[in-house]
């Protein structure tokens, strides 16, 4: 009887087990994956970067409404302006402060925008220049029109975003501008390359300790 | 399992060699006995069934060991079913339940050639219910050698007394409800079914769903909730510079400043201005999940004044939104479907040199309850 007993709880636990890494994990993990990362029905990936086409939008989806939330996010509304995030550099390694980086802005072409460094949970990265972002007024271009940022511990020549130690980065690109917005989405449509309609910045990893 | 030489074949042929009296001589008394049809024919009945082929046209040909075993368990299998049948329904574990008694049901019933083997039988794995491998207990074998008879005869016997109870004798061994029963019984019950995946999925796919909706309702992280009690309520606020340990949400644009405004409808409308001098500068209103139900950006080269009266979706419903004069000109309305929410109005920072006139501008900009007129 005491076997049968433990048999039976045993049975029980295990089913137990299963069901909640079925239901649980697996309703839960969905959910946070789609809300977290996204997906190809709410957000549109160029190389590293990423963005949620419906954000700040009233007839957004589910999935784009919870991760604003989620995040604390105020997005303009979409059709005004995107915000593109990377976590990765062109390699698909992860951004980290022990690398350089350098990004090529120079095909960048909205009427304005802003592109900032930020650590893995959104937060600025202290550091003695007091320098946290370059948008289209303040970034410095080379002779021959290009524009680059480059992203290092150490000082660096030209626009310089220090990244301190703070780990893994999230580089933040934010473009307002009506008509960049909307060649971008209509040429691209959910699930598509983001990278259609305008070319992002390039981030190459140029040294790492 | 039997590596006896004696096959449903050799059986059958040593059957026909049988005497009754040997065949007596093999069984002992209590087999006899449990034999014996209650309509008291034992004689006959033995003598008949030990030498089939002699007897052909008053008795069935004897069939093979295996069909032998198929009766006898067809029947006690039929029940075996019901039972188990019953019993599961009432637990994971009350098959095996089920099978245990049906084995005491089986030893108290079956003849003491077979006591052995079918309990044995039904224990086992549902590879082993192949019938043509059927063990066959070797002090049976033994029997029947001493006796000069095969066990084929001995089984026939048995067989001969259990077709009143039996469903079939004709079916094969691998079709036979017996296996399928038998193999039903003995097999342990699955710890997790389809039909338990199914509705694990069903149940993840709720709580995939409650979780989406009930970040959007309920989620503390929101800006509005991380801003609700730090902003007041229908007054404009001018935040400092963003800086590390100063950031009133996350990924806020740093080279941005802003003037922020929690708008409270219910009791009134309020009154919104601001001007946007370039690009890069706009207005927006969100809702409290963080729905921007309007903007108006700046442009190049061109400054753009805004100015409305934020209402509620009931007050314009209602048309009780009073009208609001600007320099003698009606100034345009904007419907919330929020009673609350949030007015943040962003001005790109050019550089340091910058900052003091466009926190000049910004704080231009109005949030507060509207005037009549």
């Amino acid at each position: 009887m005491l076997f049968r007993a433990i048999a039976s709880l045993i049975n029980f636990i295990m089913r137990g087990a299963v069901f909640l890494a079925i239901a649980v994990l697996g309703g839960f993990g969905s959910a946070w994956v789609m809300i977290h990362s996204g997906s190809q029905l709410t957000a549109v990936t160029s190389g590293p970067w990423v963005t949620w086409t419906a954000a700040g939008r009233m007839d957004a989806d589910p999935y784009t409404r919870a991760h604003t939330v989620r995040l604390g996010l105020l997005p303009l509304n979409s059709t005004l302006a995107l915000t593109y995030q990377a976590q990765n550099d062109a390699d698909g390694q992860r951004i980290h402060s022990s690398c350089v980086y350098s990004v090529d802005l120079s095909a960048i072409d909205a009427e304005w925008w802003s592109v900032a460094v930020f650590d893995d949970r959104g937060n600025l990265i202290r550091n003695k220049a007091n320098r946290y972002a370059f948008n289209s007024s303040t970034v410095l271009r080379d002779s021959d029109g290009s524009t680059r940022v480059v992203l290092a511990r150490d000082a660096r020549p030209g626009n310089w975003l220090p990244t301190g130690g703070a780990g893994r980065l999230t580089l933040a690109l934010s473009v307002q501008d009506p008509k960049w917005v909307s060649t971008a989405l209509n040429s691209t449509g959910a699930g598509g390359d983001a990278g259609r309609g305008h070319a992002l910045p390039v981030i190459q990893t140029i040294s790492c300790r | 399992m039997t590596d006896s030489p004696t096959g449903p074949n050799d059986n059958r042929r040593m059957a026909s060699d049988e005497s009754p009296a040997a065949l007596q001589a093999a069984l002992p008394e209590t087999i006899v006995a449990k034999l014996r049809p209650k309509t008291e024919r034992p004689a006959a009945v033995l003598e008949t069934a030990a030498d089939p082929q002699q007897q052909a046209p008053v008795e069935p040909p004897a069939p093979a060991v295996s069909v032998a075993v198929v009766e006898s368990s067809t029947t006690l299998a039929s029940r075996l079913k019901a039972t188990v049948a019953a019993a599961r329904a009432q637990g994971p574990n009350a098959a095996r339940d089920a099978g245990a008694r049906m084995r005491q049901a089986i030893s108290k019933q079956m003849p003491l050639a077979l006591k052995t083997s079918l309990p044995n039988m039904l224990t086992a794995r549902p590879a082993w219910l192949s019938l043509s491998k059927l063990p066959v207990p070797q002090h049976v074998l033994e029997q029947g050698r001493r006796a000069g008879v095969g066990i084929g005869a001995a089984l026939d016997r048995i067989k001969r007394e259990l077709p009143k109870r039996a469903e079939s004798v004709t079916k094969p061994a691998d079709q036979d409800i017996t296996t399928v029963a038998v193999r039903d019984a003995v097999r342990r019950p699955s710890i997790f079914g389809p039909g338990h995946v199914l509705t694990a999925l069903i149940a993840g796919g709720v709580i995939h769903i409650a979780t989406t909706f009930a970040i959007t309702a309920f989620g503390t992280g929101s800006a509005f909730r991380q801003l609700r009690t730090v902003l007041p309520a229908n007054a404009m606020v001018v935040l400092p510079p963003l800086a590390p340990g100063a950031q009133v949400l996350p990924y806020l644009a740093p080279d941005m400043l802003y003037a922020l405004c929690r708008f409270e409808l219910s009791t009134g409308s309020v009154e919104i201005s601001a001007l946007l001098p370039e690009a890069g500068w706009s207005l927006a209103l969100y809702t409290r999940q963080g729905d921007n139900f309007y903007a108006t950006p700046g442009q190049n080269l061109k400054q753009t004044p805004v100015s409305f009266v934020l209402s509620s979706a009931s007050d314009r419903l209602v048309n009780i939104t009073p009208g609001v004069r600007k320099n003698d000109v009606e100034v345009g309305h904007v419907t919330s479907p929020d009673s609350e929410g949030l007015l943040v109005v962003r001005a790109p920072l050019k550089g340091v040199a910058f900052e003091a006139a466009t926190q000049e501008s910004l704080k231009q900009a109005k949030c507060a309850p509207a005037k009549h007129g």
